[in-house]
């Protein structure tokens, strides 16, 4: 009896593969109903089913799915068409199977639920639509209307099909209008299913037969996973250890760690599932959303093959199920709204999967009404959020953004489907525990695009290798908005100048008790990681150091650690669960030398040094924002020594490249990055020989007589990072055009105002700096009229 | 252990042996359940983590697998002897996670009869009781039988914050 379990187990799990797959099919088989290919795969699934449960002796599932066999026969052979009842009956079979083959994991047998009915009901689809082929609408219409089924009076057990994901055990209604119950459908009968062969009790051939693949326990592939790893530190430390001297055992250590780098690439993989494991439930779900909502949804799926790491799969199931729940219930109109707005009945819902830089991306798009921008501002004023003053001068996204509230529900009655359970919020939490974002954009009558960007697996991510107290940490980079060299000019500035921020200060201070940091004219809360982690600990001075900005949710602070280490790419490893609860540490790794490195939990940081958040740009934040302004500027040394100012709002970032990866292309200087090629400019070249002169009178740093490329090439060689540069933004976020430097000095707020008469081509003006004149390069100018070896220069 | 297909009679649990590893903490001798004791290791590097228990000495790293190790000294109470140079690890498993006991010495592993169990009520001593589950009186002195689960939970330290869905969430995705 024992194998017999065995087999039966078998039998279940692939079965409840081969129902998800049903149930895809048949939605596919809506938009596209004479797809032969469609209705083999369907026809196949149920026949195994029938076949298997034939040889266990499962007679109500033998019955069940010979009837629905039968009448996926005549779909096959072209008798009948397919039609909404058809396929409603064909949905609610796959529930019944689902049903019984819960029971039958549970108790072992069949359940008492009575499903003749069901029988009786798909012989009758299958006679009915053969009697009334010739009225069938064309199959041509690639949307496919989806009347809600409650219209459809001659069919009142379909009324009763059941939830979405069904694991229902609500026995089927007998229809009413039946004269007489058939009797139990008997046992499979091959003859009665001549085109194919007898059932056999064998394993049938399926989509595995054409991918040959194994079922491996997860458990199993994890310690594989964490094997490698091991594998990866014992090859770092023979590296370090094995010296040059022994150039035949260097040979074997190279193949080691080449063999070792496959070998962890390929382990990863093995954690990797294509995203198509939560999808795949999505058509039904949005199929049954559609019919009780009474609206006409077209659901286009693209993407479904893009990987992710299985643990983050399960997690976003539900958050994404939610976002595609709200798209059809709040988003898209019912089919009378969209026509009388000049819409074609049917909404469009697109769900996409793609990779996007290192993440995946997740895109719910509907051509709905759109989210009520005006009844979320009130809703939010109504629930405190904000005033009502507050409210009329917060920008439409910003106000979007209140849906992510907890409890927050624009929704004017509470529906079957939205309206409870998890919320926005919810959705957001878990996305973002999994370090993810949210995007959200809306546009009235036009619809709703959700955009939730993913990290491509959890088992390894970037962080930021960091020291506190002789300690190493990790912090995940997810959080990592900016570092800020903590110096003690910068750090009297918020002590010794209590009148310049007297009111603000004082105002927070005594209200929170929080030293803050100013950081471009925005205070943010500091959090020093040392007498975090350890109260009793004395700080002699604090001289150094480095605050890192942390960013959770919309809120932003500083922590100060004693240095900043490296980025990595780190294996997260589970900790126990009583350090779990300490709330302080998402985890720890393995650092390369063996050592283990706690991950901080920035939230759990946040939390237990209570310092008061505040949203990085929310109304309250401003009122702690000194109202004048400077302009600021980077001060950048060029190659060849000359100090030049680069207004900030120009810089989109700082980079450094090594110097091998950079190219030649066009005569310009190139460099390939994130599947892009960027510019680089040499800042030189852009302000021109005529202001060496100039220079030298003010530049103390570096007397030179002129500007020798030969000089200017030694000089950067011995830059030992490689290729300073200044990526330059446009208004739309972040440009292809690099400004190389020798190296960045710093950002400065100069007091003076800038001398625009002190201007030449590529220079704006001339402005004073800790005394000293300084060119503040015009970016936009200098590239366009330069180009390297002053050859025309098309527009950029 | 020994192997047996059929199901012990109800007073075999009673009277069979419990097979024990024993150990020696500030001079004291006690015993864990030998079944959940995965190695034995020399004294190890450890991270340490920072407001923790003050019984977690640190992390260690076995094999890739993060073990936090207890320091049986401060979790028993028993600080006010000196602690040994390298102390043992005992590598043992609780509820599905690894932990690392830290003890001055590893003794033996040896059965001790269940019916020789006695109440802990019957000793008087100066170190805290609420992981020991019995006495016995071995031919050196007295064993004192600890429940690891009770060791474990005792050094948990809750920092009573509100992020609590977000660390069952991180427990989960981390399996």
């Amino acid at each position: 009896m024992g194998e017999n379990q065995e087999f039966v187990r078998e039998f279940l799990v692939e079965a409840a593969e081969n129902l998800d797959q049903l149930d895809r099919d048949l939605v596919a088989l809506e938009e596209n109903p004479r797809d032969p290919k469609r209705l083999a795969s369907i026809f196949r699934t149920v026949h195994t089913i029938k076949g298997t449960s034939g040889f266990f002796g499962f007679s109500k599932l033998g019955a069940i799915t010979h009837s629905g066999e039968h009448l996926l026969g005549q779909l096959r052979d072209g008798t009948i068409e397919l039609n909404d009842r058809v396929t409603g009956a064909l949905l609610t079979l796959v529930d019944a199977v689902r049903t019984i083959l819960d029971a039958i994991e549970q108790t072992g047998s069949e359940g008492d639920a009575d499903f003749r009915d069901l029988s009786q009901t798909l012989v009758r689809v299958a006679q009915d639509a053969a009697a009334h082929r010739p009225l069938q609408r064309s199959t041509s219409d690639i949307v496919v209307t989806r009347l809600p089924l409650a219209q459809l009076p001659t069919e009142p057990a379909l009324k009763q099909e059941p939830e979405p994901v069904a694991d229902s055990t609500t026995p089927f209604a007998t229809p009413p209008t039946t004269s007489e119950p058939l009797p139990p459908a008997p046992a499979p009968q091959p003859s009665l299913t001549p085109k194919l062969p007898a059932v056999q009790p064998t394993i049938p051939v399926s989509k595995a037969a054409a991918e040959p693949s194994i079922r491996v326990d997860v458990s199993l592939l994890g310690s594989i996973v964490d094997l490698v790893g091991e594998l990866v530190l014992a090859r770092n430390q023979l590296q370090a250890t094995v010296g040059a001297d022994t150039p035949e055992l260097l040979k074997v250590v190279q193949r080691i760690h080449s063999v070792t780098g496959a070998l962890q690439n390929a382990a990863m993989k093995t954690r990797m599932q294509p995203i198509d494991h939560v999808f795949s439930k999505f058509p039904r779900i949005v199929r049954n959303l559609a019919v009780t909502c009474g609206k006409e949804v077209h659901l286009q799926i693209d993407g479904a093959d893009t990987e992710l790491d299985r643990s983050l799969i399960e997690t976003i199931r539900d958050p994404l199920a939610h976002l595609l729940r709200n798209a059809v219930d709040h988003g898209i109109e019912t089919p009378a709204a969209r026509l009388a707005k000049g819409k074609p009945a049917a909404g469009r819902l697109s769900l996409r999967a793609f990779h996007e830089s290192g993440q995946v991306t997740v895109e719910i798009k509907d051509d709905g009404g759109g989210i009520p921008v005006e009844a979320v501002r009130k809703k939010a004023v109504a629930r405190g959020l904000v005033t009502a003053e507050e409210a009329l001068a917060l920008p439409d996204d910003r106000v979007l953004q209140f849906i992510f509230e907890p409890g927050f529900s624009t929704a004017a009655q509470v529906t079957d489907v939205s309206g409870r359970g998890v919320g926005m919020d919810v959705v957001k939490t878990n996305i973002e525990s999994i370090g993810g974002t949210v995007d959200l954009a809306s546009q009235a009558d036009v619809g709703t695009t959700v955009r939730v960007r993913i990290p491509l697996t959890l088992a390894i991510i970037p962080a930021l290798i960091v020291s506190s107290q002789q300690q190493r940490f990790a912090i995940p980079q997810a959080y990592v908005r900016e570092l800020i060299a903590l110096r003690s000019d910068r750090l009297q500035l918020a002590h010794s100048q209590p009148e310049a921020a007297a009111a603000q200060l004082n105002h927070v201070e005594g209200l929170e008790g929080a030293p803050m940091l100013r950081v471009r004219g925005r205070l943010l809360p500091l959090v020093f990681l040392d007498t975090t982690l350890d109260p009793t600990f004395q700080r002699a001075t604090l001289s150094s150091g480095t605050v890192i900005i942390l960013r959770i949710d919309d809120y932003e602070f500083g922590l100060v650690v004693d240095t900043v280490g490296f980025n990595a790419d780190i294996v997260v490893k589970p900790i126990a669960a009583v350090l779990v609860s300490l709330g302080l540490y998402a985890g720890a790794t393995v650092m390369g030398d063996g050592a283990v490195v706690l991950i901080l939990d920035p939230r759990g940081i946040a939390q237990m040094a209570k310092i008061p958040l505040r949203p990085h740009d929310s109304q309250s934040d401003q009122g702690l924002v000194p109202v004048v302004s400077q302009p600021r500027y980077l001060l950048c040394e060029t190659i060849s020594g000359r100090r030049v100012a680069v207004p900030l709002e120009e810089v989109a970032r700082l980079e450094t490249f090594p110097r091998a990866d950079l190219e030649q292309a066009a005569g310009r200087t190139v460099i390939h990055r994130a599947g892009r090629l960027m510019a680089l400019a040499d800042a030189d070249d852009l302000l021109g020989t005529h202001h060496a002169q100039q220079q030298i009178t003010n530049d103390s740093l570096m007397p030179m007589s002129g500007v020798e490329r030969s000089d200017r090439q030694a000089r950067a060689s011995t830059e030992p990072h490689g290729v300073t540069a200044v990526i330059l933004s446009t208004a739309s976020g972040e440009s292809d055009i690099g400004l190389q430097v020798q190296r960045i000095l710093e950002v400065v707020e100069p007091q003076t105002p800038l001398n625009c008469s002190l201007r030449a081509v590529g220079v704006l003006g001339t402005i004073a700096i800790a005394g000293r004149a300084t060119e503040v390069l015009d970016v936009r100018t200098a590239l366009v009229s330069r180009a390297p070896d002053h050859t025309p220069q098309v527009s950029l | 252990m020994s192997v047996s297909h059929s199901p012990p009679p109800a007073d075999w649990a009673a009277s069979a042996p419990r097979r024990s590893c024993t150990f020696l903490v500030a001079g004291r001798c006690f015993a864990v359940d030998a079944a959940s004791v995965i190695e034995v290791l020399r004294s190890q590097a450890m991270t340490p983590v920072p407001r923790a228990h003050r019984a977690i000495r640190g992390l260690l790293n076995l094999r890739g697998r993060i073990v936090p190790a207890i320091d049986m000294r401060y979790r028993l109470g028993l600080t006010d002897m000196p602690a040994v140079k390298s102390p043992t690890n005992i590598v043992l498993v609780s509820g599905g996670e690894l932990f690392s006991l830290l003890v001055d010495e590893l003794i033996d592993v040896t059965d001790i009869p269940a019916i020789a169990i006695e109440q802990p009520t019957a000793v008087s001593e100066h170190f805290s009781r609420d992981a020991i589950e019995g006495v016995f009186a071995g031919p050196n002195g007295l064993v004192h039988l600890l429940n690891i689960e009770a060791i474990v939970s005792g050094v948990m330290v809750s920092t009573a914050n509100d992020s609590d869905r977000l660390e069952t969430h991180m427990e989960k995705i981390l399996r």
